[in-house]
């Protein structure tokens, strides 16, 4: 939905929980940057809202991942299935307890 | 949002040599009290007094394998996820690009991570133009006419190397590209710095506010004359002209205010929107007809205009009188009158008005507005502008606008760069009328097809 009676604004905690997660859960180094967004999908049967995912490497290709989902619905099963993309093999209950603990 | 303040950014562009480095550093001496935070892929890790020079490699990629396809500059958010780290040392960043950079990515990567949008916030982009060089940089280079059309202000730099009409032409062509922007003047960069700082141009709430005049509509002529006609037989005189022939409509009952000559363009961009009828020298010119006189043969050539009762009458002229040297006389007069040069029986307009012109656009860059009252349906304007982004969001360089959504008490304000959207209710529109004001700027953008979407959601 683009246009719309809600003013869409992000849920900054839950962009920095998801970050955190993925960062502990992926033991990233303070060189790799992750990226969180909540986009509007303008994709035909696709769910209005999106969360792109993206992971930046120093001097290594760049990842990235879409949840089809709004971000306050992405939950440890798709973060692991994020990491599985990327080639992590990060089960979705270790996700599931860093989502918990933070 | 806990945030208590986002940080402004302004993104610095234009070719090698239009005085970029200058203008940067008139911001950095001057005494602004800003602490800016200056992010450059250039130079190297320069210190320079009050500010913090991060250099950035450009690295470009593509975020691409779902439903938007967008170009963001991964280097650009990574230093910008470091800065985030160290915000309490600087309140405003500048981003100078190089002067091959596409601003897009860079524009785009301020939208795709919500905490980097959350801790900065995209303040404009500024353009510096080459005065003397340009014409030969749109010409050669796709990046030339991009950095031109996304920004928000265009500094024209190096004015005193060229003369004032090809300024002039030069400014023409910057704002057919891009009628967003505002056009600045200098000669060494040296504009003030809140030329070029804090803009809001990216700030829904007050992007529209600050240019309200960008919406001046274009017209498919060029000017108008008013003429208070007795009955009888009237000639309309034109000499040799730039063109071989010229679009007229005549409007009968014309007021002379503003009001009543905005009522009457109205109505003849209906007309003009017929196709016309040739009208060969000495033949009938027929009031409220779109009507193409035939000028294409040596010397003055004269159409003939009958008059049965006293008439107020508008000419709306494709082109400007005086390029033609129109005139319209009496053609049974004798001699000249009430003072008028020119023809005997030469009838002097009582009013002239000029019109914003539409040009025949040679760039493919370029930019047009629409502007209709009207409600739109919520779900006809989801998918036409869904389908418009998905399908010509490449081309769509920025978009913004409002929009009066039917059953909606506020109205609607937007902005978009490429594919990416944002947009949120503003405020109610109280007793003002629903208007809708789009702008679109981009590459072979078919406007009309645009405009007939649009015009497809108004309920």
């Amino acid at each position: 939905m683009l246009i719309g009676s809600s003013p869409r604004r992000p849920n900054l905690e839950r962009v920095r929980l998801l970050k955190n997660v993925l960062r502990e859960a992926l033991q990233l180094s303070d060189d790799i940057t992750v990226t969180v967004a909540e986009l509007a999908c303008m994709e035909e049967d696709c769910e209005p809202l999106e969360t792109v995912i993206g992971l930046l490497r120093p001097d290594a290709p760049q990842l990235q991942a879409k949840v089809h989902k709004p971000m306050d619905a992405v939950d440890a099963e798709d973060l692991a299935r994020v990491c599985a993309t990327w080639g992590f093999n990060t089960g979705s209950p270790a996700l599931a307890e860093l989502l918990q603990e933070d | 949002m806990d945030t208590p303040q986002s940080i402004p950014v302004t993104i610095l562009t234009g070719f090698l040599g239009s005085g970029k480095t200058t203008l940067l550093n008139r911001i950095l001496t001057e005494e602004h009290g800003k602490r800016i935070a200056v992010i450059e892929n250039e130079f190297g890790e320069v210190g320079i007094d009050q500010a913090l020079v991060i250099n950035a490699d450009e690295e470009i990629f593509e975020m691409s394998n779902g439903c938007i396809c967008c170009t963001v500059r991964g280097d650009l958010i990574r230093v910008l996820g470091n800065l985030m780290k160290r915000r309490d040392k600087f309140d405003y960043v500048l981003v100078e690009t190089t002067g091959l950079a596409d601003p897009g990515p860079v524009a785009q990567t301020f939208f795709m991570d919500d905490e980097i949008r959350a801790e900065f916030s995209l303040d404009g982009i500024v353009t510096l133009v080459d005065a003397a060089h340009v014409e030969q940089q749109i010409g050669r280079s796709d990046e030339s006419s991009e950095q031109i059309a996304f920004a928000d202000v265009l500094v024209l730099n190096k004015i005193d190397l060229v003369d004032d009409d090809s300024l002039d032409g030069l400014e023409a062509r910057l704002r057919d590209m891009n009628r967003m922007a505002r056009v600045v003047r200098s000669e060494q960069a040296d504009v003030s710095v809140e030329t070029v700082l804090n803009l809001g141009a990216f700030d829904l709430d007050q992007a529209l506010e600050r240019r309200p005049t960008f919406l001046e509509p274009e017209y498919p002529f060029e000017w108008t004359g008013v003429y208070s006609l007795d009955p009888g037989r009237y000639e309309l005189s034109l000499a040799e002209g730039p063109d071989p022939e010229m679009s007229l409509v005549i409007v009968s009952d014309q007021g002379d205010d503003d009001e009543a000559l905005r009522e009457g363009a109205e109505w003849c961009v209906r007309r003009y929107a017929e196709p016309p009828d040739p009208v060969e020298p000495g033949g009938e010119l027929v009031v409220g007809k779109h009507v193409s006189l035939q000028l294409d043969s040596p010397g003055r050539k004269n159409f003939r205009l009958e008059v049965d009762a006293p008439v107020r009458v508008g000419l709306y002229a494709q082109h400007l009188a005086e390029e033609f040297d129109l005139q319209l006389a009496k053609s049974d007069a004798a001699g000249t009158e009430n003072g008028t040069q020119g023809l005997p029986g030469a009838v002097p307009a009582e009013v002239e008005r000029t019109w914003v012109a539409q040009h025949e656009h040679d760039d493919e860059v370029g930019s047009f507005a629409i502007e209709i009252d009207g409600d739109c349906h919520p779900r006809r304007l989801n998918d036409w502008l869904g389908e418009l982004l998905r399908e010509r969001g490449v081309d769509i360089f920025r978009m913004k606008g409002f929009i009066s959504v039917a059953g909606e008490s506020d109205r609607f304000v937007f902005q978009g760069v490429h594919m990416l959207f944002d947009g949120q209710p503003e405020r109610p529109w109280g007793d003002s009328p629903r208007r809708n004001q789009l702008v679109f700027i981009g590459r072979n953008l078919d406007e009309q097809a645009i405009r007939q979407g649009f015009e497809a959601c108004l309920v």
